[in-house]
């Protein structure tokens, strides 16, 4: 079952590698979320938490800046030398976590708003866990929606639907909810694979 | 055969009555003993007793009945005698007692069953929670501190609140400072409203007192000739304004228009007239639910045709609930399709004719008059208010909205012939009253009639003609170096599709940007709510400057 998953992830990534995704057709969002969540699957969840502290901490300080295109290209960049002891399948599968998880460091302050955050900043002891926190219980929200909603119907194991259905799902969710497609998809994954139970 | 006395009878009567409810609702269930706290019965038991006890005294069943209940033939009966009910030859009379022969229970006997009577009453009356609120009552009868005068608020208010004063205040009350200086109380200080409620420390007593006598002052009032004119001056200026006043309850009630803006364009229906025509009839506030549920995305496939964009625009601007405060109600904006080019013209020149074919001259009178109306009560109200405050000056009302808020005429015109959009303004008088009308000449460029974002800020600046939407106002940051190419190319990068997203947001298709508008599969995931919202919102607050509703 590994074996498979492996061969999997290495067939979607090198289709990634290839410079696939250049524009941002149902067709390619949907191919890349689908090879997103396959390499979050492929990956241990404290790997994940390791990357995710590695960019908070980027972001932070040589990242830092009040232009945003400096700060995602920064990003980007930073993200992609935390990759760059890898190669071959393992550096694109880590390329594509690290997507995620960049994408939802950025939505972080825009999913809680100032006001929220000086007040879990008044309140809590542990700001930053509370914060976590906070941010995980909108993931969850989330995740809850989707998986009321119509156009989750996809088998457990089956990548490509799912691919297709969080698209479609984000698509409309944030034009309901006001809430930007790239979060919504970033922010799924994250808590599908953070929160899955291992069989 | 000796009588029964009425004592006794009563005393029965009553046992029997109590034990056959206390029975009926199964009150001596031991469930239900067992589940009562320890104070109830306790409660029960005294209650029983005392007014057991005090029953009996009170009733005086020591002596015998006065009167007693016998069966007695007919011929033995006597002329005092009362006849309860009579057969052929026995009769229920009630007798005086004399001699004091009829039966009587026991005077023990009768208190222990009235003790036993209350007790059963106890039952009925007496629970869990009755007890508990009787053992809370003098918590609850405390006075509300609302019927009492703040006079900790009166003595804040009462000190001057002039910066750097307290030093002098301190030395003038302990007579170092002989005045105040600056720092006295101003003389046209307004005068504090005195406060009539009871005093801390009034007597309870006292203070019922001068309630009774403001009470009675006031009744004085009522009675006086003063009053009877002010009430006589009242109803008779209620009686000249009764047409108007009759009209506005009317309008209320049938919910009537409460402002009308037409616009005339030349595209055609967005639906085709016999079904706009069955939705109106069947559902004369379809636009409230389709307005609520507009998409968000304004390159919706389903929405190609110029009409239906036109609908959407006006629909995101104006009515749509998910932004903002509504600008306008749906209802009260009549858009004229397939009108001719020169409906603005038209009516400015000959207003009469032209509303008259357009079916709109009524509708627009039905407001002038609503506004007369409003008018005239105004005034009524001012009047009421003068009257009301013996003399004094009227409350002071708001502005009224005039003429021009509530009432406006555009035009949108499709423009094949030209490259960039056009306003003109013309004027036009109807009953008196001058109205400009505006014209906005739409370029339409593509072949399938594609309407640019642009036009949303062309609309906007019809109805509100100060709105201006700028990169200052816009949500997007200003970064000098973000432009189309540089947007193009972080877009076009390999990898990272997510994360390279973010550039879109403060790419603002409102202010440029129009590329995107080449890119479908861009403008699928694009943060619409960000830009739109703010649009739409500062669009709003412009239009409120210069239009409204009654």
């Amino acid at each position: 079952m590994i074996a498979l998953r492996c061969l999997f992830i290495l067939f979607l990534v090198l289709n990634v590698a290839r410079g696939w995704a250049l524009n941002y057709d149902a067709d390619r969002r949907e191919a890349y979320i689908e090879s997103a969540l396959a390499s979050l699957y492929g990956v241990k969840v404290t790997t994940l938490w390791n990357s995710y502290k590695y960019l908070t901490t980027v972001e932070r300080n040589e990242c830092h800046s009040g232009i945003d295109r400096l700060k995602v290209t920064c990003l980007i960049e930073a993200a992609k030398r935390g990759c760059s002891h890898l190669s071959g399948a393992a550096k694109s599968s880590c390329l594509l976590y690290s997507d995620v998880i960049l994408i939802n460091k950025l939505g972080e302050d825009k999913m809680i708003s100032p006001r929220e955050r000086y007040s879990i900043m008044m309140e809590a002891g542990d700001y930053r866990g509370r914060f976590i926190q906070e941010i995980t219980y909108l993931y969850a929200t989330l995740a809850t929606e989707y998986g009321l909603s119509k156009e989750n119907q996809c088998e457990v194991n089956d990548l490509r639907c799912f691919g297709r259905s969080i698209n479609q799902f984000c698509v409309s969710y944030g034009s309901r909810n006001d809430l930007s497609w790239q979060y919504c998809v970033g922010g799924l994954l994250w808590f599908i694979v953070t929160h899955r139970t291992e069989r | 055969m000796r009588g029964l006395g009425t004592k006794t009878i009563t005393t029965t009567l009553l046992f029997i009555l109590c034990s056959g409810v206390v029975w009926n609702l199964e009150l001596l269930r031991p469930e239900r003993l067992r589940n009562l706290d320890s104070s109830v019965p306790f409660v029960i038991g005294l209650f029983a007793f005392f007014c057991g006890s005090l029953f009996f005294l009170f009733w005086d069943f020591q002596t015998p009945s006065r009167y007693v209940f016998q069966w007695i033939r007919v011929k033995a009966m006597r002329s005092e005698d009362v006849i309860l009910l009579r057969l052929r030859r026995v009769a229920l009379i009630i007798r005086e007692n004399k001699g004091a022969k009829g039966v009587d229970l026991p005077p023990t006997l009768q208190k222990v069953i009235y003790q036993v009577t209350f007790l059963l009453v106890g039952l009925l009356t007496f629970n869990n929670r009755s007890v508990h609120i009787l053992k809370n009552l003098p918590d609850q009868i405390t006075i509300s501190p609302s019927r009492f005068c703040d006079e900790k608020k009166a003595d804040r208010e009462s000190k001057p609140e002039k910066l750097g004063c307290e030093l002098l205040l301190r030395a003038y009350d302990l007579g170092y400072a002989k005045s105040l200086g600056s720092c006295a109380p101003d003389e046209d200080e307004e005068v504090k409203e005195i406060c009539h409620l009871r005093r801390e420390d009034e007597p309870y007593l006292h203070y019922a007192w001068r309630q009774l006598t403001d009470a009675m002052a006031d009744l004085a009032w009522v009675f006086s000739e003063e009053y009877r004119k002010m009430q006589e001056e009242r109803f008779s200026g209620q009686l000249r304004a009764l047409r108007e006043l009759f009209h506005f309850r009317k309008n209320a009630i049938t919910t009537a228009p409460r402002s009308q803006h037409h616009l005339w364009t030349n595209f055609p229906h967005p639906e085709g007239g016999l079904i706009s025509v069955l939705n109106e009839s069947l559902s004369p506030n379809e636009c409230l639910d389709r307005y609520a549920r507009l998409p968000l995305s304004l390159e919706d496939p389903d929405h190609q045709s110029m009409s239906r964009k036109l609908d959407l625009m006006m629909g995101h601007i104006l009515y749509s609930t998910r932004y903002d405060r509504m600008a306008g109600y749906c209802k009260e904006f009549v858009v004229h399709w397939n009108a001719g080019f020169d409906a603005c013209k038209r009516l400015s020149e000959d207003p009469y004719t032209f509303l008259k074919e357009q079916g709109s001259l009524e509708s627009v009178r039905d407001i002038f008059d609503r506004l007369k109306i409003r008018s005239t009560l105004s005034g009524l109200r001012e009047e009421l208010n003068r009257l009301q405050s013996e003399g004094g000056e009227g409350e002071h009302l708001k502005d009224e909205k005039g003429f021009k808020e509530v009432v406006s005429f555009q035009c949108v015109v499709e423009n094949r012939a030209s490259n960039s959009p056009s306003f003109s303004e013309q004027s036009t008088e109807i009953d008196g009253h001058s109205f400009a009308v505006r014209s906005l000449s739409l370029p339409v460029h593509d072949d399938n009639g594609r309407i640019e974002f642009r036009s949303y800020q062309d609309l906007a600046r019809l109805f509100a003609k100060d709105f201006r939407y700028t990169p200052i106002t816009s949500r997007a940051k200003i970064d000098p170096d973000l432009d189309e190419e540089a947007i193009r190319g972080s877009l076009s990068d390999p990898g990272f599709l997510l994360s390279r997203l973010e550039f879109l947001r403060n790419a603002d298709i409102f202010l440029g940007h129009r590329w995107i508008q080449d890119r479908p599969d861009l403008l699928e995931v694009y943060p619409y709510h960000l830009h739109l919202y703010r649009f739409v919102t500062l669009f709003r607050e412009s239009y409120r400057k210069e239009k409204g509703r009654l």
